[in-house]
């Protein structure tokens, strides 16, 4: 499984030179502040700092990038645990128990479990992705628009699983963010729903839309109250509570790992990625819970689930990136540039001549993992301070940092629009309780859906039949199917235990 | 919990979310049936947009028979501000209106007018509309942090953007 020859390599690659480790530290802290302020997200980041690259050898060049990819995976969670902002789609299950606790005084252990949980995962990625790089590309080529149609579809399935009081109310959310995604440009060249708007016809900008739903619906329901947390006395910043945290994240071993393990097959998907892993490892540790009842309100498991697999993902999207060359999502992409940028092509014939290479990338990574949690503790420590700073200029700024980030992320005034449009929206939906990260999941997979679907039928000319000469395909279906009569099954039982 | 659901699904405010549900769904399989009527066109939006309209009809069906009143709305506006702990002076409600209308303010300005300008006005009124008082603190805050977000905002984009300072 690892070739020992290269592996030496990668290790004279790393210590030969310290012009290396020279960008990773700048890495980190630019990834967690982008990562933490919502709208600018870690595409953009690595796209703002991809022309510096062309200065530096390969090697720093990638590791600069992948230090702003593991810094922003845990610095999107920051806001999504103190404001109940997710910094990008990766962190929106992270706020459902992360800024409960807050709320209750309870951030700093909250962000040191959301650091620690982070911090292991996204090692454990590259552990996976060292051992089996060549297994992972390989499976993933087996995955054809059917089998991807249905990891979409199970995720639709996971609006099932989020905490609506009503089930009807998930879905008219869930499905109507799938109509929302289908705006634009479709697959079979027609455009629908842009009423004339040019800016439409590349669809709804999928982040500001993300943020005007959950900024807004949280920013308005906070106007009047002076503090994000109420109680002055909890309002303190611990160093023993992100401490605290910490341990208290190896208490969940299982956790962990499920999280870290779901993160690492969906972050291999391209397409699907971080943002739909924090999503179904969240609501596979909730199914499994004891006390499922307690996620929503502050359950330490559900921050821990959903920032392992965020972070995790990474592993598995660099594991395609290597190995086939294909860019799982925004972030790989601009790592594709930078690998043109040096005249690098990633695939299989690059891992075969260039192994220590790849190696020397993950064992990098390692590095930047310990760095993170280094450099991670100091500056949720003074990210924490947010929660002394009154509402009544926090809000104004939030909004002001979300509609530039917007702009920034749209590159014209569709960023800007669209955040506006979906703060009106989410704010009446959270009023009338329609679960906003229902929308949101709909928004996220809507799109892949309906592009798979319609490959896998013109490769099936439309016969049912074809499923069942795809047994990935199957077991995908069945695991579907599984998922969602348990979740039903249990939703039902709680409604009638509370009855 | 029924009991506690009730002022939500019976008030004006909830049947006018889902008009606005029903009406863009019309609208979007109008315009989708419109452009073509092929299979790969229509495979998600038909389906999708016959269950929303049936669940949002079902919603109404229930607002209805519960009557809605403009009661359930303001049960939910008190609630809030309980809730919060809402400061003295301007209502909750008052106050997302106002810092509603001034968002959409701000994004007109960010189009038709200029981006600095139009960040330190919004966050200026914005200040004063949550009620503070410190009307030489609020303005100096709102400038200094106009001028490094839009400023940090030019040195980011690869094209200009339009200012007054930079």
């Amino acid at each position: 499984m690892i070739d020992t020859i290269a592996l030496g390599a990668a290790v004279d690659l790393l210590l030969g030179s310290w012009q290396p480790w020279l960008v990773v530290i700048p890495g980190i802290l630019i990834g967690l502040i982008f990562g933490a302020i919502p709208g600018l997200s870690i595409p953009v980041a690595m796209a703002v700092f991809l022309p510096l690259t062309v200065y530096l050898d390969f090697m720093p060049a990638i590791l600069f990038l992948t230090a702003i990819f593991t810094g922003g995976g845990f610095g999107a969670g920051i806001p999504s645990i103190l404001m109940n902002i997710p910094g990008s789609a990766s962190s929106v299950a992270t706020a459902f128990d992360g800024y409960p606790m807050a709320q209750r005084g309870e951030h700093s252990l909250a962000l040191g479990l959301a650091l620690t949980a982070s911090s292991v995962a996204n090692a454990f990625g590259y552990v996976l992705l060292m051992l089996f790089v060549n297994s992972m590309a390989d499976a993933v080529l087996k995955l054809g628009p059917m089998e991807m149609f249905l990891v979409a579809a199970w995720g639709l399935t996971l609006i099932a699983a989020l905490g609506s009081q009503e089930f009807s109310k998930g879905l008219i959310a869930g499905l109507a963010g799938v109509l929302i995604s289908a705006i634009g440009m479709s697959t079979s060249g027609d455009i629908r729903g842009t009423m004339g708007v040019v800016y439409l016809l590349d669809g709804v900008p999928v982040v500001p839309a993300l943020i005007g739903l959950f900024a807004a619906s949280e920013l308005f329901r906070l106007i009047g109250q002076d503090y994000l947390v109420k109680n002055a006395s909890q309002r303190r910043i611990s160093v023993k509570d992100i401490l605290a945290g910490v341990k208290l994240t190896f208490k969940y071993p299982g956790i962990v790992f499920r999280g870290s393990f779901i993160g690492v097959l969906i972050g291999m998907i391209p397409g699907v990625g971080a943002s739909v892993a924090n999503l179904v490892s969240y609501s596979s540790v909730k199914r499994h819970s004891k006390h499922p009842e307690a996620f929503g309100k502050g359950e330490p498991a559900g921050v821990i689930a959903a920032e392992s697999a965020n972070s995790s993902s990474e592993g598995g999207s660099m594991a395609i990136l290597l190995a086939l060359g294909l860019p799982g999502g925004a972030a790989t992409a601009v790592m594709l540039g930078a690998f043109a940028m040096h005249n690098v092509t990633g695939g299989s014939r690059f891992m075969s001549e260039n192994l220590d290479i790849v190696y020397a990338i993950i064992l990098g990574n390692f590095v930047q993992v310990v760095l993170l949690f280094v450099i991670g503790l100091g500056f949720v420590f003074i990210a924490s301070s947010i929660v002394r700073a009154p509402l009544n200029y926090l809000i104004p700024t939030v909004f002001v940092m979300a509609i530039i980030g917007a702009f920034t992320l749209t590159g014209n005034m569709a960023g800007p629009i669209t955040v506006f449009v979906f703060s009106l929206l989410g704010w009446l939906m959270r009023r009338y309780e329609y679960p906003v990260a229902a929308m949101v999941i709909g928004l996220l997979l809507g799109k892949m859906a309906e592009g798979e679907l319609i490959r896998s039928h013109q490769i099936s000319g439309g016969d049912p039949a074809f499923l069942l000469s795809r047994p990935i395909a199957l077991v995908i279906l069945l695991l579907l199917v599984l998922s969602t009569v348990m979740s039903l099954l249990k939703r039902r039982k709680r409604t009638h235990a509370h009855a | 919990m029924k009991h506690d659901s009730q002022p939500h699904d019976s008030s004006w405010g909830h049947v006018a979310l889902m008009a606005i549900f029903i009406v863009a769904t019309l609208a979007f399989l109008y315009d989708t049936l419109r452009q073509s009527r092929q299979l790969e066109n229509i495979i998600v939006v038909l389906p999708v947009s016959v269950i929303v309209l049936l669940l949002c009809a079902y919603q109404l069906f229930k607002a209805f028979r519960n009557r809605p009143v403009r009661a359930g709305d303001r049960a939910i506006d008190t609630r809030q501000e309980a809730d919060t702990g809402a400061r003295k002076g301007l209502s909750a409600s008052a106050r997302i209106g106002l810092l509603m209308t001034l968002l959409g303010l701000y994004v007109l300005g960010l189009i038709y007018f200029l981006f600095d300008v139009s960040t330190f006005l919004f966050m200026w009124l914005a200040l004063l509309v949550q009620g503070e008082r410190r009307y030489v603190f609020s303005f100096v805050y709102s400038l200094l942090l106009s001028l490094f977000v839009i400023w940090s905002l030019t040195r980011m984009m690869p094209f200009p953007v339009e200012t007054l300072l930079f």
